[in-house]
């Protein structure tokens, strides 16, 4: 630049809690948004725990049904909304400026705003337990009639609602801002088809979620206002359409369920070519791919809907676009195999998750395509197959990816190694744990339990138990991985700049700078190797 | 054709083995072409995929397993694994899986006649409430139908259409041994077509979620053989009888007296024409009470009058626990006799 730089006034430094409280550097908001994921996955975890227990026996209440319904509601609320989502947000915010080369966000504010608009919509999610009627019990699609308020009194639902539609503007404000970021600050050379291939996948999300959510935001306004002003727009008896709502709802509902799993993508891009020694297979392969299931992700929604009646035409359309989703995805999940092709696999923490990612991700991925099976899917819909596949996808897709990237990056972050031996036993926990809750579903689902169901038939207690046990491998791996977390943070090993001695093959800029970052992320932006790579 | 029905036997085979004795809820346990139909596309559906998982995790343990690295030495990135190992696993042989899959099953759409434009002329209507269902039966002259609840009979061998609304919130009719399921949605119709080959007592359940006592919105279809089924309507088409004994007779004054009636339609008996709740004129004559949840005894229907809140908590039914003893045997008496 020839202009000179403005003198601006040196910007004031807190220290402590009201540095964090006050902080724009996209570091610290990244663990912040890490920290809230954090909490509310194990809110969410002991959500599910109670809901395990009552399930643990037919015709158990324990807990009685309404405060049952109100535990499924937000488990799901909270698992998705406030733990993936934000932990993926949280994710972003840390390494995409690193990746890219650059020393902050595009907007630091506005990223310290949308992570503290979470905040009074967390409180909102808590503190509608206690308000008379208790949290919302609608499932987390709140089909109307059912929440609306002739169905469904007390004001919990209407702090839901709420509460959503903060979130969305926090995830459509954080993904504008990762969206700019990427355009705007990237080092000098960096093209866009050299870009680290977790920013792609940020890159398509953002895009994802700046279309879906204000269709989520518009959805509840309206839901909102046929529950408190009077409107009817999903009210049959006023003229309104519950079946408005479902498409609404799954216009969104989809493009989400992408959301929550693209940038997991680009972190396995990331660690598996790094423990294979190899450079990623199929670069281009891959960002084609992403882009694929971005768009094929808004042309599938109705599969969620092919018991409601829907004709004959749109139920093929919707099964066909759902099925042709499988080709990229089949296409990342080979190319990582590919990547691993031959090379020499060193067997990590952060490795041992993405392998197990992709065999779990690889049964979620399979069981959805046989849901977009219209016939396989009038019969299976709304049973515990649906909750075993999308479990498989989010636990053992999204969760076990997060976990892989969080020991990955962990020693980048805290500039202090992870206990290998803690995250070896982590990872067993979890992966027989999500295989020995989750596979039986499935069973049980064929079996014909149906899902959302406080109680059930005694053919299906052998099973339901098993899962029930199956509880605490989730509950102790994960307190494996919280142990290893707070104890490495001040013991770990000293972590090197290159941690994992990854740029042998590769030359990420994140490994380039100390362990953890100076603040501003690099003492001199590096600058792009010539194309022709070694 | 013929090598997919052997493998759709095999698949039912092995569904039933771990299934152990046959679980009458199961997909796998049918008893109409619908069913079967669905149950062996099922069948071969799975053990497609489930050859598609074993081969890719196989892969994945091939290529994890083969070649142990260290820190120190590592492979050359552009090491084995062409182009064509993506194109064939990512795209070639998951287009051709994709489509066959897709054939068979445009084969089966056939047996959706869930469209509402088709024109339909049901036999049954039934309307899903918070948490019971309403069943009424619609064909010939207004003499001839009549309305019940919560247990369905058909004839075996002939093919019924099943109209489904919804009195209030989204439920959705599910029957595994006759067909797949179907929402039934406020404000709009949709149809089912449903036949049963054998006769039996199939269970279904309320497949969407609809509210506090969601799980005890079950259902019974009863499929019996014609003749059997033409006594059953005969029957339900008659009016309440006149109670046999004394004490039914006191029970009856007792019912009309407190607040059944105002929810309960019990034909014949004059004031009792309340619509909020199911149909009692036969209620004797059903296998369950409250929405198939608890057996329909003497014992059952005492607790389900005094305690319905116990039972199935926030359900429509309130307690009516200030009879005395004897009055609430009267009453179950009465009740009892409803055949």
């Amino acid at each position: 630049m020839s202009t000179e730089v403005l003198a601006a006034p040196a910007p004031k430094t807190y220290s402590g809690l009201l540095d964090w409280l006050t902080t724009t550097d996209h570091k610290k908001i990244g663990l912040l948004y890490l920290g809230f994921a954090f909490i509310n996955i194990w809110l969410g975890g002991a959500l599910a725990g109670l809901i395990r227990l009552n399930l643990f026996n037919p015709g158990w209440h324990i807990i009685a049904p309404n405060v049952y319904n109100q535990l499924i509601t937000m488990h799901a609320t909270l698992m998705i909304f406030m733990a993936v989502m934000p932990a993926f947000a949280g994710m972003g915010n840390y390494l995409i400026p690193l990746m890219i080369g650059a020393r902050d966000m595009a907007f630091p504010k506005l990223n310290a705003f949308s992570f503290w608009i979470m905040i009074p919509a967390a409180l909102m999610m808590y503190v509608s337990f206690f308000v008379p009627g208790g949290a919302s019990r609608g499932g987390w699609w709140q089909y109307p009639p059912l929440s609306t308020f002739q169905f469904m009194g007390g004001h919990g639902e209407d702090l839901w609602i709420l509460a959503v539609i903060l979130l969305g503007i926090s995830s459509v404000t954080g993904a504008i801002n990762i969206l700019v970021t990427i355009f705007d600050m990237r080092a000098p050379g960096m093209k866009l088809m050299r870009m680290p291939l977790f920013v792609w996948s940020w890159l398509v999300t953002a895009t994802m979620l700046i279309v879906a959510l204000p269709v989520l935001s518009g959805t509840m306004i309206m839901l909102l206002a046929d529950r408190l002003f009077g409107t009817g727009f999903y009210r049959p008896a006023l003229g309104g359409d519950p079946l408005l709502y479902e498409h609404l709802f799954w216009f969104f509902g989809h493009p989400e369920v992408y959301i929550m799993i693209l940038p997991g993508f680009g972190m396995m891009s990331h660690i598996v070519p790094s423990f294979a020694g190899k450079k990623v297979f199929g670069y281009k392969g891959m960002v084609y791919a992403l882009c694929a299931i971005g768009l094929l992700g808004y042309t599938v929604w109705a599969h969620h809907m092919f018991t409601s009646g829907i004709t004959p035409a749109a139920q093929i359309y919707f099964s066909i676009c759902s099925m042709l989703i499988a080709i990229p995805t089949g296409v990342k999940i080979y190319s990582w195999l590919a990547s691993m092709w031959g090379g020499a696999i060193r067997f990590t923490t952060p490795m041992l998750f993405c392998l197990g990612m992709i065999a779990l991700f690889t049964f979620g991925g399979l069981t959805g395509v046989m849901l977009a099976i219209v016939p396989f899917d009038i019969v299976v819909h709304n049973t515990y197959f649906v909750v075993g596949h999308f479990h498989y996808v989010l636990v053992g897709g999204s969760v076990m990816a997060l976990l892989g990237g969080m020991h990955f990056w962990y020693p980048k972050i805290s500039g202090r190694m992870l206990s290998e031996k803690l995250g070896h036993w982590t990872f067993w926990l979890i992966f027989i744990g999500i295989n020995w809750v989750f596979l039986p579903m499935h069973w049980l689902g064929i079996e014909g339990m149906v899902r959302r169901i406080a109680t059930y038939r005694p053919q299906f207690a052998f099973w339901n138990q098993f899962i029930s046990l199956g509880f605490f491998f989730m509950l102790f791996g994960g307190l494996l991985f919280t142990w290893n977390v707070i104890v490495s943070w001040k013991k770990g090993q000293p972590a090197q700049a290159d941690a994992w001695q990854v740029n042998d093959t590769q030359q990420a800029f994140e490994w380039m700078t100390s362990s953890p970052p100076p603040v501003h992320n690099f003492d001199e932006i590096p600058a792009m190797p010539a194309e022709e790579h070694a | 054709m013929k090598f997919r029905d052997f493998i759709a036997a095999m698949g039912i085979g092995l569904a039933s083995l771990l299934a152990g004795c046959g679980n009458p809820q199961s997909m796998f346990h049918t008893a109409g072409p619908a069913a079967q139909r669905l149950a062996h596309l099922s069948a071969f559906i799975f053990i497609l995929f489930g050859v598609v998982a074993v081969i890719t995790i196989g892969i994945l343990l091939a290529a994890g397993l083969s070649h142990r690295g260290t820190l120190d030495w590592h492979a050359p990135w552009n090491a084995s694994g062409g182009h064509k190992f993506v194109l064939y696993g990512g795209l070639v042989i998951p287009g051709i899986i994709l489509f066959v899959v897709f054939v068979l099953s445009l084969q089966r759409m056939t047996l959706f006649p869930l469209h509402r434009k088709q024109p339909m002329s049901p036999n049954i209507l039934v309307i899903g409430h918070q948490w019971w269902w309403e069943v009424r039966y619609l064909r010939g002259p207004a003499d001839q139908r009549f309305t019940t609840a919560n247990e369905i009979h058909i004839p075996v061998g002939r093919p019924v259409e099943i109209a489904l609304q919804s009195a209030d919130v989204i439920h959705s009719f599910w029957v595994p041994a006759l067909h797949g399921k179907v929402e039934m949605i406020p404000g709009l119709t949709n149809y089912l077509r449903v036949e049963a080959s054998r006769a039996g007592n199939f269970k279904g359940q309320c497949a969407e979620y609809c509210g506090a006592q969601h799980a005890h919105m079950r259902l019974l279809v009863v499929a019996q053989p014609p003749a059997a089924y033409q006594a059953w309507r005969n029957l339900q088409l008659q009016p309440a009888q006149t109670p046999a004994s004394p004490q039914a007779m006191q029970g009856r004054e007792i019912f009309l007296r407190a607040a059944c009636p105002l929810c309960h339609t019990i034909r014949g008996l004059g004031a009792a024409e309340g619509k909020a709740g199911p149909d009692l004129t036969h209620l004797a004559g059903r296998q369950y009470i409250g929405a198939n949840s608890f057996p329909n005894d003497k014992a059952d229907l005492a607790g389900w009058v005094t305690h319905a809140q116990s039972l199935k908590p926030g359900c429509k039914m309130p307690n009516l626990d200030d009879f005395t003893g004897p009055q609430l045997r009267a009453l179950v008496a009465f009740l009892d006799g409803l055949k």
